[in-house]
């Protein structure tokens, strides 16, 4: 009956401290601000996004009868890093904060109007002019925000951070139960079960080295390919991170599962020995 | 000794049963989501083929439909109007990024040899079509691809608005070749109205 409990907490130390491990891998990597921002820097995303957006302002520049100087430095590498970091903020923040888009269409009308300080515009012209201006301030706004995109990606992670903390600090108070428990079950002889804490720590660092072998072999992550190329390549170091860390989690706690086993075998024989 | 070694072994082959009947478990009741979740996940990801084979594009006799299509964004043709010395590459396909390149090829339309409605757009830039303003009725446009050389007779041209889609038809009881682009062609701005020209099938030569 004593074995059988022990097995029993180790089965729920393992399934606590798995889920405990896996919540605190997305807490550390894709729902971490921190971690979202230091991966944007790697990839060189701000760069980036800033090619993009110009080459966006390009289409636009080609059969609106403009001349391309009027694009010049309307937007700046600073600027696309501020109004990044607002939404990521935004997202991560639960702030509400609103990309400041007056300073481009400021820019670009300032532009516009010195190309053609020496031209008569019609009515029908200016009217053309300021939908086009509009178009450019529609593009910038989407390829920064990919507005179709950021007001999910608002409510999804908000609401998953508060679930997943719940189930943290749920599985957290079972792993301290299971431990007890299991320091409780072997009182009398601390010393000779210690390895029944490694069963658990072992299953768990295969588990993760599995997940990590399955997602490379079966997801070629660097070949995917989500609306631009600057937030494909940021997409990819996230990514690669994410599943790094369940290369790194799995490796430590599959020694440290060997380890704990050897260990633990290696007292309570040592233990049996000099007893007898 | 033994006995360690024993008692690791069996310690080992435990943690590896939770481990495989845990495996088991995700695939029992997961295993559909998780396929689905990674073809969803292939579908985004493009892998560039290393070595391209050129496609041999012949006309079915009894169908007219072509043998193969080039790729979404491919040059498989070009467009000449001796008229206006115009002489572009044809993509297949109407992105931006097509259209800084050459002449798009609507996706949605028939190519020629087809018999059908084929639509192109391209800029009213100088090095494109602004002097489709000079075009007449009567004029001949070249369309020259590896399955063939087609001509076609311009015989109409209107202004339309951009949205106004049945002014371009998708048909195959004839075929007609539709080019179209932004009008006024010195506008400033953007512009909402289309010039379109439109042009029948005379003659076709295939290769």
């Amino acid at each position: 009956m004593n074995k059988l409990l022990k097995y029993i907490f180790a089965i729920i130390l393992y399934l606590s401290l798995t889920i405990v491990v896996l919540i605190n891998i997305l807490n550390s990597t894709i729902l971490s601000k921190e971690y979202i921002l230091n991966k944007l820097e790697e990839s060189n995303y701000y760069n980036n996004i800033y090619t993009e957006v110009e080459n966006n302002f390009e289409n636009y520049i080609y059969q609106s009868g403009l001349d391309p100087i009027v694009l010049e430095n309307i937007v700046s590498r600073d600027k696309i890093k501020e109004d990044t970091n607002i939404i990521i903020s935004n997202i991560y923040d639960g702030n509400n904060k609103v990309i400041d888009l007056e300073v481009v269409r400021n820019n670009l009308s300032t532009n516009i109007d010195k190309s053609l300080e020496d031209r008569y515009l019609s009515e029908e012209n200016k009217k053309a002019i300021n939908k086009f201006i509009d178009i450019i301030i529609n593009e910038y706004e989407d390829t920064i925000m990919n507005t179709d995109y950021s007001s999910k990606i608002n409510t999804g992670i908000s609401s998953i951070n508060n679930k997943i903390n719940m189930i943290n600090i749920i599985m957290i108070i079972l792993v301290i139960i299971s431990i007890l428990s299991l320091i409780l079950l072997n009182i009398k002889k601390k010393r000779r079960k210690l390895s029944i804490f490694g069963i658990p720590l072992l299953a768990l660092g295969l588990l993760l080295i599995t997940i990590y072998l399955y997602i490379i072999l079966n997801i070629d992550i660097n070949n995917i390919v989500i609306l631009n190329d600057a937030i494909s390549i940021a997409v990819h170091y996230i990514l690669n991170g994410i599943v790094i860390k369940f290369l790194i989690n799995g490796s430590i706690f599959t020694i440290l599962g060997i380890l704990i086993i050897v260990i633990g075998n290696m007292l309570r024989y040592k233990k049996v020995k000099k007893m007898s | 000794m033994k006995k360690v070694i024993k008692a690791t072994v069996s310690n080992i082959i435990v943690a590896l049963f939770i481990f495989i009947f845990t495996i088991g478990g995700i695939f029992l009741c997961l295993g559909r989501d998780i396929k689905n979740n990674i073809s969803l996940i292939d579908k985004i990801t493009v892998v560039e083929a290393e070595n391209k084979e050129e496609k041999v594009i012949e006309v079915d006799k009894i169908t007219n439909y072509l043998s193969s299509y080039p790729s979404y964004g491919e040059k498989y043709a070009t467009l000449e109007i001796d008229k206006i010395d115009l002489n572009k590459d044809v993509y297949f396909g109407d992105t931006y990024e097509i259209l800084k390149n050459g002449v798009g090829h609507n996706a949605g339309s028939y190519f020629p040899s087809e018999g059908g409605s084929i639509v192109y757009l391209g800029h009213n830039t100088p090095d494109m079509f602004r002097r489709f303003s000079e075009l007449e009725i009567g004029d001949i446009i070249t369309v020259k691809t590896s399955y063939g050389t087609f001509n076609y007779k311009i015989y109409d041209m209107q202004v339309i608005d951009e949205t106004d889609k049945d002014k371009l038809p998708i048909q195959r009881e004839e075929e007609i070749l539709m080019i179209y682009t932004c009008y006024p062609f010195n506008a400033l701005g953007h512009t909402t109205n289309r010039y379109v020209v439109y042009s029948k099938l005379v003659s076709g030569e295939e290769a």
